[in-house]
């Protein structure tokens, strides 16, 4: 197994170090198989990276850096050297080296070593039947669907987009840790899935990557937050369709795609496009696949597969399931274009309103009616103003950064300012809306 | 003398009316004007298209006016890229139209900056 090593630390033979493009290449490969690669976890943790976030582009070209310029370098295992039976060998005879492995594994009569646990996380809603065939590139036998549903227990005869599937080798004769930690996480997915319809629960799958910046703004903020989500949503499905009109419109005037009036004409709706595909072509939950378990288990190569380490359960690394119930709630409120957001603020004051009411003298509820109001109005009104301020010149700012830095730039570069700014603006009005309702009571009553 | 506590309260009164009604032309401009200003643009594929795809609803006018607001800024990354006809139709834009589209940003730029402002003055007169 190769091993990946900072530079200071190579004390060993030129012949085990690997070029810096073959590195380059087998650290890609490692990105997905972190596990196959001895010295992973250290390479991350000198760059202060761990692995939930080791997989963002910044992050990866990081470390691609590091390794192409030979600051960390990848080293082979020291090979056997076999005397091919000199004579000197029969006065200092030697054991028999171990054969190499990947012999051992390729053998016909050997069994291969069965590979670690994963999970699937569901696309659209279906049948369990259904999702079994969609799943197995060929039908299921009885023991193999026993052992598939007897892993799957929490998983109803209809599916919800987001559940978690998961899978084990069968070569696993024990019920291992590692199927144990996914089962907890799915439960925690379910818990958090259950309030949601089928339609909510698909828009959290698809956009799971682009809500979760979102968590930390409150209600009210998250309702404007939202409709600066839709607004980016709608603008993007229309630059597509734009390309889309344009190729053909182009190809039914001169049949062909040369011309320099489209090149011309292609250039703007490229340039609005390039500030925000970025992310979207990853979208979805941001994790690693895991094709090693589709290929031992017959899976489909369509279908995507995670390794467990990503499942996130209770006692795991942060992953999939961690912020699971929050993203749900969030999914909720921008599934319903932000109203629900700014009605939950609306809610929340609403309840302080009749909880002062219910427990205070009449002078007391009158104030707490208008300045709860102000403070509502305040929040909202502050983070539309915010929001609205700041779309332009993060769209601006996001497309020169896309377009530097592809992989970075785009919809999250967008949403995480537009959202900040929200939440800014959200906070900032209330407290001045507050303040000021306050002053004008307190003067009128006084007078 | 004037109590800084009104004059603190008169001062927010004043940025969120002007917000408020800083909205209502904004309001104004995409559901009134928008047609209006759109067929400026005869020779420009990017606001053809816009009308063609993006609809008559909140959104689309927003991504509608977005895509002039876009033509018209002087250092758009979209700019540089247009063609030569686009190019005139952005120089012969009537100024009125263009003071409707570029005032409100910068009012409502303005009335988020005073409210900061203001929250500073809140925090640094010990109010809250």
């Amino acid at each position: 197994m190769t091993r990946l090593i900072p530079h200071h630390e190579l004390a060993i033979g030129s012949d085990q170090i690997i070029d810096p493009d073959q590195a380059v290449y087998d650290l890609r490969q490692a990105f997905n198989y972190p596990y196959d690669l001895q010295g992973f976890d250290d390479f991350l943790n000198a760059f202060g990276i761990n692995h939930s976030n080791y997989m963002r582009a910044a992050n990866q070209q990081k470390l691609i850096d590091a390794v192409s310029r030979g600051d960390w370098v990848m080293v082979r295992p020291k090979a056997v050297k076999d005397s091919g039976g000199a004579s000197w060998n029969s006065f200092n005879p030697k054991p028999e080296p171990a054969p190499a492995q990947h012999l051992v594994e390729e053998h016909a009569f050997t069994v291969p070593k069965p590979v670690e646990p994963g999970f699937h996380i569901v696309q659209q809603a279906m049948s369990l039947d259904a999702l079994e065939r969609a799943l197995y590139e060929k039908s299921l036998s009885d023991a193999l669907r026993k052992e598939f549903r007897s892993l799957n227990r929490h998983l109803g005869e209809r599916v919800k987009p987001g559940q978690m599937v998961i899978f084990s080798d069968s070569r696993h004769y024990l019920c291992r840790r590692e199927e144990a930690q996914m089962m907890a996480a799915a439960q925690k997915v379910d818990e958090a899935l259950k309030d949601l319809t089928e339609e909510e629960a698909a828009f959290l799958v698809e956009n799971h990557e682009l809500i979760e910046p979102f968590l930390e703004i409150s209600a009210g903020s998250l309702g404007v937050a939202s409709f600066m989500v839709g607004q980016h949503l709608e603008s993007l499905k229309n630059g597509l369709k734009s390309l889309e009109a344009l190729h053909q419109e182009q190809f039914r005037k001169y049949g062909h795609l040369h011309s320099q009036e489209f090149l011309a004409q292609r250039k703007p709706l490229m340039a609005k496009l390039d500030a925000s595909l970025g992310p979207f072509i990853r979208k979805g939950t941001g994790l690693a696949d895991h094709p090693k378990l589709k290929r031992a288990l017959g899976l489909s190569t369509r279908r995507t597969l995670h390794h467990w380490s990503k499942a996130g359960a209770p006692t795991q690394l942060p992953g999939y399931a961690t912020n699971i119930a929050g993203v749900a709630r969030a999914a909720k409120f921008m599934q319903t274009g932000g109203y629900i957001g700014i009605g939950l603020a609306t809610g929340a004051s609403g309840m302080r309103i009749s909880e002062v009411c219910r427990s205070g003298t009449e002078a007391e509820c009158q104030k707490v009616k208008f300045i709860e109001g102000a403070k509502l109005a305040g929040n909202v009104g502050g983070s539309a103003i915010a929001g609205v301020t700041a779309a332009p010149i993060t769209m601006e700012y996001c497309a020169n950064l896309a377009l530097k830095r592809r992989p970075i730039g785009g919809v999250l570069c967008v949403l995480v300012l537009s959202g900040a700014a929200a939440s800014l603006g959200g906070n900032v009005g209330s407290k001045t809306a507050e303040l000021t309702t306050e002053i004008i009571y307190e003067t009128v009553v006084h007078d | 003398m004037i109590d800084i506590k009104l004059l603190y309260a008169s001062v927010v009164c004043f940025l969120f009316a002007t917000g408020f009604l800083n909205f209502a032309v904004m309001l104004y401009v995409r559901f009134f004007k928008l047609q209006e200003i759109e067929a400026y643009f005869q020779d420009c594929f990017l606001i053809a298209s816009g009308q063609r795809t993006a609809g008559h609803g909140f959104y689309g006018r927003n991504v509608r006016l977005g895509n002039v607001r876009a033509l018209l800024r002087d250092n758009s990354s979209i700019r540089p890229q247009l063609d030569a006809q686009a190019r005139d139709d952005v120089r012969r834009f009537p100024k009125r139209l263009r003071l409707l589209i570029e005032l409100p940003p910068r009012v409502n730029a303005g009335v988020l900056l005073g409210l900061i402002a203001v929250w500073s003055w809140g925090n640094y007169e010990g109010f809250y």
